[in-house]
């Protein structure tokens, strides 16, 4: 009887020191086991991961970043221990503390050269790196082949005046149509800024208040109710935009490559319908669109070992011959590849799919890594961006004056 | 006595001839303490209360007509005082004494006074040591059962109900650096509320939102709970479809009421331009900031119209139907009936559900979140989104957790203000 006490409690010993030598890393963004082939891309690649860090485990959650939830969560000390977030959270996720900060791993890290600069400074928040680009897409311009083709329209819009004209000749063939639609958000509205020739960001202040605002507000305001080649909905929120897309109901829409297999999946939309551009240039002939996607964060309370695992995991799932595997198995299992899926800290920007793209680099900008940026996105949304598309006769100069004094009197006294 | 034999036993199993014994001491201990008084016989009984009715001028309402009766209550004459030998113990309680005086006077029935004698504890019974503890044991379960029971709810309560709500107060006077590291600030956070006008237009949407909640949503049910009590057949198939809208989540109630008020292809505009052909109608019930708190104040009252049916009903069934049917007898019709027993009997539910949709309304968040996120232009923020866009996308929790509480005191005011009302009333 006493042997079997000693053989049981030496197991448990040894049980328990080998579970202490594993570190268990929580992982969210796996994807749900409706999404088959991007699940099965996941389970093999934390495969490969585990069989080439033993001690390293991987749980994965399927739960994917949504504000509340993660402040929620990281408020609670059971955050989870490596997240991808979309790169705009970055400023005030790091402003709390919940971000750990990389420059110390960034510095050693072999691939970090190969990420553009433009990358780069949209992940550093006052001078340090709180996230490490995961993929990166930019803001681009859809539209429908099909109506294009009904119309006889051969080339896609390359100036501001260009979607004027298309929207008008498909509304004229196609009185069901409308050209495109627009949703209050400075998500697209900046790129409509940054190709007036405006900018928002400087010295580390935001300056709504300018020529270039006003001309991208202008153009905004027309296409709404000079040129009536929106939609008669006020106001319109992505899914609606996306929805009305996917119907055949507009035929032009700005967006980023990554919602088209959700569009397809929700709404239907046949993807051979739809063909991507890059955003046509501004009336001074400035092409600009900005960079977004998510970055790979490390929580700010975990222990250093830890710390060094999820470092380990995110140089594994970046690393090049990860990136190659993973464009191979999408290949393999027949699944749509878009431009910016992959990591850009690698070298497959140069392979065939991307070829379109290749250039937008070039033309992209980041958003202003000011903390309070969100906030104040949030607030143009409403009471500028709204505005404009509520009201026929406003006063522009007005509109953003008067914004300009709420936002200096709310976010800088 | 047999509040005493009860106490001597005190709930223990004791045997019979115990108990026989102290029941038997009992009789024996009360006996000696009547006494008898004189019999004195009155000349003449008192006359009885003479009760005459009035008819007054009989007044002609526009289809029926009433009788207003007044009562003259003609007091009894005074009553012979009791001879200046009899006295009245003042251990004797005001209606004994007017009982006995009442007798003594109408049958000449002998007063008795009963002399209260403090209650001498009797010895319990020798009982082994082990039933004593046995009936303490017992004796300390009775009293707390109720505790026991109760318990586990009450920490329940205490964990998810209250300790939110102290944290809150608490977090209320901080204010976050980052999420580990916050300074206390006092009451900044609650002076920095009076000069926000951000929350002041809030608590405006809020109110607005309340009014035409309260003005329709009270209204409109007392007369469909009027309509269904009045209907003969399908009675429960009409309440079921009433409430049918309480049972769909927020959720998805606010997402198909969002497809419904669309402006370009949504049902309700395309049956309003079925009624005006030749014209197309698309009327932003969601994002004109004039109509917006109208529509969300609708689908609310869409949604909580069936347990204000209930709660009426509830209290239709209450007033006795012989009013009704006299009512109908003096030729009385629906007016009459709801002016004259329907609106008085009803006024304190009434009040109820005034005060519940109030409080309801006040705290809507799922309708608005989904169907408007406080849009357009600021129109339907409320102080329930503010204060989660506040704290969750403002990260400015500390100021958030102000708001709430300086939000609950209002919410607390209103239900003092009910209960206050109710307590008048009763």
């Amino acid at each position: 009887m006493k042997k079997i006490v000693f053989l049981l409690f030496g197991l448990l010993l040894c049980n328990s020191l080998s579970a202490s030598n594993v570190i268990e890393l929580v992982v969210w963004n796996m994807p749900p086991d409706a999404d088959e082939l991007y699940k099965k891309i996941w389970d093999e690649s934390t495969n490969n991961f585990q069989i080439k860090n033993p001690r390293i485990k991987i749980k994965g959650i399927s739960r994917e970043y949504k504000t509340q939830e993660f402040v929620s969560v990281m408020a609670s000390g059971k955050g989870p221990d490596i997240v991808r977030i979309p790169i705009v959270a970055l400023p005030s996720m790091s402003k709390y503390g919940f971000l750990l900060k990389l420059d110390e791993f960034t510095k050693k890290w072999i691939q970090k050269d190969y990420m553009p600069a433009i990358m780069w400074d949209s992940v550093n928040i006052d001078g340090n790196i709180y996230g490490i680009p995961y993929d990166s897409y930019f803001t681009t311009l859809f539209y429908r082949k099909d109506i294009f083709e009904k119309c006889g329209i051969k080339n896609a819009p390359n100036t501001w005046q260009d979607i004027i004209d298309i929207s008008k000749k498909i509304n004229s063939l196609m009185p069901e149509v409308k050209g495109i639609a627009l949703p209050p958000d400075m998500f697209y509205f900046i790129d409509f800024i940054w190709q007036a020739g405006g900018d928002i960001y400087e010295n580390r202040k935001i300056n709504l208040n300018n020529v270039g605002v006003k001309k991208a507000l202008n153009f905004w305001h027309n296409l709404k109710w000079k040129n009536k080649v929106m939609p008669p909905q006020n106001i319109l929120d992505n899914y609606d935009v996306e929805q009305f897309f996917s119907a055949g109901k507009i035929a032009m829409m700005v967006g980023v490559a990554k919602r088209l297999p959700v569009m397809a999946r929700r709404y239907g939309l046949d993807l051979k319908n739809v063909e991507i551009v890059p955003l046509p240039a501004g009336e001074t002939g400035i092409k600009a669109w900005h960079v977004g996607g998510e970055a790979f964060i490390i929580n700010a309370g975990i222990t250093e070992e830890k710390k060094q695992a999820a470092w380990e995991y995110i140089k594994f799932i970046l690393s090049p011959p990860y990136q190659l595997w993973k464009w191979m198995k999408m290949k393999e299992l027949n699944m749509i590849i878009f431009p910016g899926d992959f990591s850009c800290a690698t070298n497959l920007i140069n392979m065939p799919e991307f070829s379109k793209v290749k250039d937008s680099l070039l033309y992209a900008r980041s958003e202003p890594t000011f903390y309070k940026w969100n906030m104040i996105k949030e607030d143009f949304n409403k009471y500028v961006l709204e505005k404009i598309f509520i009201t026929q006769n406003i006063n522009l100069d007005e509109l953003l004056y008067n914004f300009q004094k709420r936002i200096e009197s709310e976010y800088y006294e | 006595m047999s509040d005493n034999i009860l106490n001597k036993l005190g709930g223990h199993q004791l045997s019979d001839d115990a108990i026989k014994s102290i029941i038997d001491e009992e009789i024996v201990s009360h006996k000696k303490e009547e006494a008898e008084l004189p019999i004195i016989k009155l000349k003449l009984p008192p006359k009885e209360p003479v009760i005459t009715i009035k008819k007054k001028k009989e007044t002609k309402l526009e289809e029926t007509t009433e009788e207003k009766v007044q009562i003259d209550f003609k007091p009894q004459e005074p009553i012979v005082e009791l001879p200046p030998s009899i006295k009245l113990p003042d251990t004797m309680t005001t209606l004994e004494k007017l009982r006995a005086q009442y007798r003594y006077k109408r049958f000449g029935m002998p007063i008795k006074i009963i002399r209260k004698k403090p209650v001498v504890e009797k010895p319990l019974p020798d009982l082994k040591k082990q039933d004593l503890k046995k009936l303490k044991f017992l004796k300390f379960k009775k009293e707390f059962l109720g505790m026991e029971l109760l318990l586990p709810a009450f920490i329940i309560f205490l964990i998810f109900s209250w300790l939110p709500i102290i944290k809150t107060f608490l977090i209320s006077f901080t204010q976050f650096k980052t999420i580990d590291n916050s300074i206390y600030v006092g009451f900044s956070n609650f002076i920095r509320i009076f000069n926000d006008s951000k929350f002041w237009d809030a608590l405006l949407h809020s109110f607005s939102l309340s009014l035409i909640v309260i003005l329709i949503g009270t209204i409109i049910p007392l007369f469909l709970s009027l309509y269904i009590y009045e209907v003969k057949t399908g009675r429960g198939i009409l309440k079921i479809l009433y409430f049918l809208p309480f049972l769909i989540p927020s959720v998805p109630a606010a997402i198909l009421w969002k497809w419904l008020y669309n402006q370009g292809f949504g049902l309700i505009n395309y049956l309003i331009s079925l009624l005006l052909p030749g014209k197309e109608i698309h009327i932003g019930w969601l994002t004109n900031p004039d109509l917006v708190l109208f529509s969300i104040a609708f689908v609310f009252i869409w949604k909580n119209i069936g347990w204000a049916i209930l709660i009426y009903l509830a209290g239709l069934n209450n007033i006795p139907k012989v009013l009704f049917e006299d009512t109908a007898l003096n030729g009385g019709g629906i007016l009459t009936k709801i002016k004259h027993i329907i609106l008085p009997a009803m006024i304190p539910i009434i009040t109820i559900v005034v005060f519940i949709q109030l409080i309801n309304s006040l705290q809507v968040f799922s309708e608005i979140y989904i169907m408007t996120n406080g849009g357009p232009e600021g129109a339907s923020e409320v102080i329930a989104t503010y204060i989660y866009k506040k704290a969750f996308f403002y990260m400015d929790i500390g100021y958030a957790s102000g708001v709430a509480v300086f939000f609950l005191f209002i919410l607390v005011s209103i239900t003092l203000l009910r209960a206050n009302l109710q307590s008048r009333r009763t």
